[in-house]
């Protein structure tokens, strides 16, 4: 009981300090950034944008990651950082559905409500920062499949989850780029490794057996293609069975360099969370976020100054752009 | 026997511990943050928690019972999903909430039948039967997750009562509350699972058919998980395979909090109320003041340390100053 | 009644590798390279983790006990090795064992004396050090990831090391492991008092079993192996962040109550621990390799986990009245 008690205050101690206080005249932008999962790496690296951009507008930034990676969890962090008067929140939702009703609801007590990495349905917010187009993506994705399996053969697809809605849709894009313009591939199977190192390397190993002719293994995941590419380069496969798909460069170095035939692509993240900042500024400032809008992404963007809104899939959404495509020639010039 | 006749009056007095240490976060979390007893966050205490506490109810007489249930989040998203499906192919929404209420409940029975007549044990069998019911759920839906439903129900899962900080759902959980209450403490039926939790060997012999009942507490809290599985679907707006996950936990560690014995034999409704509400507020607060979700879960975890072992330290206290007083005596 | 228990244990054990041969033999019938050599080394190093873990928690199993922090404890143990070999970037595989080792002990010991000690319920107990040791991978880790690049390459050749072209460095360790233990719980007074006190633990204390003692050690044994598995993990994926394998306690548990370990306490051996990994990875496994529907394929996974668990409870049960019936006989 007395522990509890203690621990509890000196909780309260910590967060006292935590408050700062705001810079600007007028509203005082208050950010809340809600990432998927807060645990992991690609969102500490979009919080390390979202902190530049914070810092350099004086705003008020907390970064509220879930420790699950739920709708249910990310539902009670809106609610709290309503309550606790943030004005913004920047979300990367864990469910297009599940997170809408919070988002209204947030949105009717007039907090300006921004997604980024993963939507939601167009109701729940005011615009979608995407990493990239997903047909860009789709075509990035074909375009190394091909070049790695030497312009023909056969490809496997190596998933997170089944409804994953970003992934399905840049699948489909994927293999809408093949049928056009690389006949000679053939996609033979979808597995899905849930986004977890087990169930992807099981299902990996699944892949090749079942399909020993394969030549390419496309994973549009952070946690599939690092769990291929490891178990690729150290069986028989190596050299022969290539790893290609999304993946943090740092993540994929390793197996890029040793001769496994690897590649991977992925956008800037860091700059992704600074964009999602200034569009969100916009926003609460009544910005335009119709289509074809034009939106300052603030002076640090290392894309453009300013930004178009287009229409996506589910609404109108400003896109980052391409992702960089990682080689052994490349790589090493990055770190994240 | 003396030690042990000791031991539940001291886990029975930490039912009434726990509501005093309810009652104390709370004035705490009121007298810190402002917008702690707001009608707003004590709204989303309530909301937040509906399913934890439904599902608790009933796993409430498992635990007693010394079983247990880990596929109960599984059974919410199988018969959420049995929800959606049968709401999206024309079934009047009525219906398909019938056919979710039957979906849990048939899940609960065939745990039950697993364990008491095939002489499984629950802890391992519904392992299995937790992957087995979101598989199904995964099965069934695919990638389509529905989303579209009535206002109407998606109003009772949403919306409060009025302007207050009553959710809609809050009379059927308390209906709900009070039926469990009285069929655990004021029935045959609540005695006998407290006898069966006490010794099923005894009970056996005084004429209790343990099959049976265990098959009957089993079926109820697959009903209840379908009750939750619904209140899900609505408060979320969506009926899809990976609703609830790791509920299961969540639901345990309540009840646990709440006084009941994982030995069985031993727990009130009451406790667990409370027990998932000091959960329940407990986060609450931490969200507030913005602690970082990272240090909740071990906040989590302290509780629920402080739960099991404050009771023992306090009798192993009171055994020390007896035998002091004794010796001074002497 | 020695002879009694032993034959029924062993015929478990039989039971269950016909079992498992069966579904290897079913699944290789389809997919004929699942029992080629790479496939063979597929299953075995797939299983390591699960398998040194199912070992460490069969002594608590059978007294009576359960460790579900162990996942959190992996977590735990990967990370913070991952993170000494970033910083010493000279370190090489046995350093990473003895940190492993040490953390693992430490919440092994922590969970010892709250069990053992204080005598409070085990399922409560390390629930709550499964939230209190994740949140402390949570908080020291700050989010941050290691990955391939950073991790000693002596370790990671030795993951990648295989003897015969089957037999993998990790599965050899398990082998070693589940040896040394099963004959320390066959031919030890320490492993035999473990079934007494998990047989019946009020009169394990009342003869005078060392019932604290066994318990504890019991409970520092299962964190040795998961601070180990903590290695294991690195060496298979070479990678780590701080959700590494959360939530698998529950794959552990059921690998063990598949392998025949009773969770009522009293019987069971790490021999069939290991088996029941070996099974459960072989339905996964199999169920990649067969190519079923994604979707309904964790549907089948947990229907065949049943079945299994059905099927050794069938066995189980005949060979029981079987062996019965014989000493009947031989009294009459």
């Amino acid at each position: 009981m007395k522990k509890v008690l203690s621990v509890l205050a000196a909780a309260v101690l910590l967060a006292g300090c935590s408050s700062s206080s705001d810079g600007d005249s007028g509203e005082a932008l208050k950010i809340a950034h809600i990432p998927k999962l807060g645990t992991i790496g690609y969102f500490q690296a979009a919080d390390k944008g979202v902190q530049r951009a914070c810092a350099e507008l004086g705003a008020e930034c907390a970064y509220k990651g879930p420790t699950e990676i739920t709708a249910a969890a990310q539902v009670k962090e809106i609610q709290a950082a309503v309550q606790a008067g943030y004005n913004v929140l920047i979300v990367a939702a864990n469910d297009k559905d599940a997170l809408v009703p919070a988002l209204k609801d947030a949105m009717a007590k007039g907090v300006t409500v921004v997604t980024y990495d993963s939507d939601v349905a167009q109701d729940g917010r005011s615009v979608f920062v995407n990493q990239a187009s997903s047909e860009g993506i789709g075509q990035a994705l074909a375009k190394s499949a091909s070049d790695l399996a030497g312009g023909a053969g056969d490809i496997a697809i190596l998933s997170t989850t089944p409804d994953a809605t970003n992934q399905n849709v840049w699948i489909d894009f994927m293999k809408k780029e093949l049928a056009a313009n690389y006949p000679n591939i053939k996609v033979v199977a979808t597995a899905y490794g849930l986004d977890k190192p087990e169930e992807s390397t099981t299902e990996t190993q699944g892949l090749i057996q079942k399909y020993p002719k394969i030549k390419a293994i496309v994973a549009p995941t952070s946690v599939g293609i690092v769990a291929a590419a490891k178990y690729v380069s150290g069986s028989a496969s190596k050299g022969k069975v290539a790893v290609t798909g999304l993946g943090l460069p740092n993540d994929m170095k390793t197996y890029i360099k040793d001769g496994s035939n690897a590649q991977a692509s992925l956008w800037d993240v860091e700059n992704f969370g600074y964009v999602s900042v200034y569009v969100a500024k916009h926003v609460r400032g009544g910005g335009d976020v119709a289509v074809g809008a034009k939106v300052p992404s603030g002076p640090g963007d290392k894309g453009d100054a300013e930004r178009t809104v287009t229409a996506g899939a589910v609404g109108n959404e400003i896109i980052l752009g391409p992702a960089t495509v990682f080689t052994k020639d490349n790589v090493d010039e990055y770190d994240f | 026997m003396f030690a042990n006749l000791k031991l539940s009056s001291i886990r029975r007095s930490w039912d009434t511990a726990i509501i005093l240490l309810l009652a104390l976060v709370l004035i705490f979390a009121s007298a810190t943050t402002g917008t702690f007893l707001t009608s707003t966050n004590i709204f989303y205490i309530f909301s937040n928690t509906s399913e934890i506490m439904i599902i608790a109810f009933a796993m409430t007489f498992l635990i007693i019972l010394g079983e247990i249930d880990l596929s109960v989040a599984s059974i919410l998203a199988l018969s959420s999903s049995m929800l959606g499906y049968s709401y999206v192919r024309g079934v009047p929404i009525w219906g398909a909430i019938l056919i979710c209420l039957a979906t849990g409940t048939i899940c609960g029975f065939i745990n039950g039948y697993l364990v008491t007549k095939l002489g499984l044990g629950s802890l391992a069998v519904t392992i299995g039967a937790l992957a087995l019911y979101r598989g199904i759920a995964n099965g069934l839906l695919g990638e389509n997750t529905v989303n579209e439903f009535p206002s109407a129900a998606t109003d009772f899962g949403l919306k409060s009562i009025g302007s207050t900080f009553m959710p809609r759902t809050l009379p059927l959980i308390l209906l709900f509350g009070i039926f469990f209450a009285l069929l655990l403490h004021r029935t045959p039926f609540g005695r006998r699972t407290l006898a069966i939790g006490q010794s099923p060997e005894a009970a056996k012999f005084a004429g209790v058919d343990v099959v049976k009942h265990k098959l009957i507490v089993f079926t109820f809290t697959g009903f209840m998980s379908g009750v939750a599985g619904m209140v899900y679907t609505f408060r979320f707006s969506t009926a899809q395979a990976d609703n609830g996950v790791g509920l299961e936990l969540l639901v345990i560690s309540a009840i646990l909090l709440g006084g009941v014995s994982i030995f069985g034999g031993i727990g009130t409704i009451w406790g667990v109320v409370a027990g998932v509400l000091l959960a329940g507020s407990v986060e609450s607060w931490l969200t507030l003041q913005e602690i970082e979700a990272k240090w909740r879960t071990i906040v989590t975890g302290i509780l629920l340390l402080i739960s099991v072992a404050a009771p023992v330290l306090v009798q192993k206290s009171k055994a020390r100053r007896e035998r002091m007083a004794l010796k001074k005596s002497g | 009644m020695n002879l009694f228990s032993k034959l029924k244990i062993s015929s478990r054990e039989a039971s269950l590798a016909v079992i498992l041969f069966i579904t290897i033999g079913v699944t290789g019938l389809i997919n004929p390279r699942f029992l080629t050599g790479d496939g063979t080394k597929d299953l075995l190093t797939s299983t390591s983790v699960v398998a040194i873990l199912a070992i460490g928690i069969t002594p608590i199993v059978v007294m009576r006990h359960i460790d579900i922090s162990i996942a959190s404890t992996v977590g735990l143990s990967a990370w913070v090795i991952a993170d000494f070999c970033k910083k010493n970037p000279d370190f090489i595989w046995w350093q990473c064992f003895v940190i492993g080792a040490i953390i693992g002990l430490a919440v092994g010991v922590l969970n010892g004396l709250l069990v053992a000690g204080l005598r409070l319920p085990s399922l409560v107990v390390t629930l709550g050090t499964l939230y209190i040791v994740r949140g402390a991978v949570y908080v020291v880790s700050n989010s941050i990831d290691y990955n391939a690049q950073e991790m000693p390459p002596s370790l990671l050749a030795l993951g990648q090391k295989v003897y015969f072209g089957i037999l993998p460095f990790t599965f050899l360790l398990v082998i070693i492991a589940v040896l040394a233990t099963a004959f320390f719980m066959k031919y030890t007074k320490s492993g035999r008092d473990a079934y007494a006190i998990g047989s019946n633990p009020p009169a394990a204390d009342l003869v005078g079993l060392k019932v604290f003692r066994r318990t504890f050690l019991a409970f520092v044994f299962s964190g040795f192996m998961a601070g180990v598995a903590g290695v294991f993990y690195l060496m298979r994926f070479a990678q780590v962040d701080s959700t590494a394998f959360y939530g698998q306690e529950l794959a552990v548990v059921a690998a063990v109550v598949i392998g025949g370990v009773t969770i009522m306490g009293g019987s069971g051996t790490v021999v069939g621990a290991v088996i029941g990994a070996l099974l459960v990875q072989t339905i996964q496994g199999g169920l990649a390799a067969l190519g079923v529907d994604a979707f309904w394929k964790p549907a089948i996974n947990g229907l065949l986990l049943i079945i299994a668990i059905f099927a050794d409870r069938r066995i189980a049960v005949s060979s029981e009245k079987r062996l019965l019936a014989q000493r009947i006989r031989e009294r009459v």
